[in-house]
């Protein structure tokens, strides 16, 4: 008789973890292809370090596989793999020593609401032209670098928020943090981005 | 609505999270402050340009490597 062949790259994610849950190495290693590349992204631009952020893949995806039955399908998969990986990251963090990077956000100068707010009659309104723009590489390092200023509680939110699409409520969860202070840190995250890019197209 | 707490209202108003008549006191300064829908503009391009910057660096590199390693740890 023929065995029945899975092309488990036509499966989705939720068919992906039901096999996973049988124990279905094949379907985990979809998983893995599928995942891994955003997962890398996000750990790296999160702990800014190639090496801690192999680490956190590893650490994500054993941990995705030994605990795949505590997955409950209340949130999207990936958004529970990229919680993971946030709090792997974050982890990582946590455990190495900052140079005077300080845990208030409210004592970081770059981060002064006043000046993030500040705006004026002779600012450019760039918006239009921002998919033209992105093809200009020298903004798209200064983004880069921008993101990479970011203190670590901000950067983190507006990635799970703006890149990786999780809710409000997924990332308050992820943080330990609530709503309002996931809201208040992508609001001064995003502030601080789009001061620095207009910053550079008004130069 | 001074212009000062129109941008404290942005990340609501873009996520529909305000009260009715925040939002109407808000639209009617967005109609008399052309810095403000500027303001507007722009922190809603932000995070779209921002998402595409990230995605573009995707690491598929490390993938075989990662799929090694667990192999060899979660494989009975």
């Amino acid at each position: 008789m023929a065995t029945k062949v899975i092309d488990y790259k036509s499966l989705n994610d939720e068919e992906l973890v039901s096999l996973i849950r049988n124990k279905d190495y094949s379907a985990f290693e979809e998983i893995v292809d599928r995942y891994s590349p955003k997962a890398m992204r996000l750990a790296l631009k999160i702990t800014k370090n190639r090496e801690d952020a192999q680490d956190v893949l590893q650490d994500t995806f054993v941990s995705v596989y030994k605990n795949i039955d505590s997955f409950k399908g209340e949130s999207a998969f990936s958004s529970w793999l990229y919680r993971i990986c946030a709090n792997f990251a974050l982890m990582k963090l946590r455990g190495r020593r900052y140079d005077g990077q300080s845990d208030s956000l409210d004592e970081n100068p770059n981060m002064d609401i006043e000046t993030l707010a500040a705006h004026s009659h002779s600012e450019n309104d760039w918006s239009e032209r921002a998919d033209k723009l992105f093809l200009r590489k020298e903004l798209r390092q200064k983004i880069d670098q921008a993101i990479e200023k970011l203190p670590d509680e901000y950067r983190v939110v507006f990635l799970l928020k703006d890149v990786e699409g999780l809710s409000n409520e997924e990332i308050g969860k992820t943080l330990d943090i609530t709503v309002p202070a996931v809201k208040s840190r992508l609001h001064r995250a995003r502030l601080f981005l789009r001061k620095e890019i207009s910053k550079y197209l008004n130069e | 609505m001074r212009c000062k707490e129109v941008v404290e209202l942005l990340c609501d108003y873009l996520e529909g999270d305000l009260p009715e008549d925040v939002k109407k006191e808000l639209e009617e300064h967005f109609n008399m402050c052309k810095p403000c829908i500027k303001f507007l503009r722009t922190y809603s391009a932000t995070s779209k340009i921002c998402k595409q910057v990230v995605e573009e660096n995707l690491d598929e590199e490390c993938a075989e490597e990662l799929k090694k390693f667990l192999k060899t740890k979660l494989s009975t």
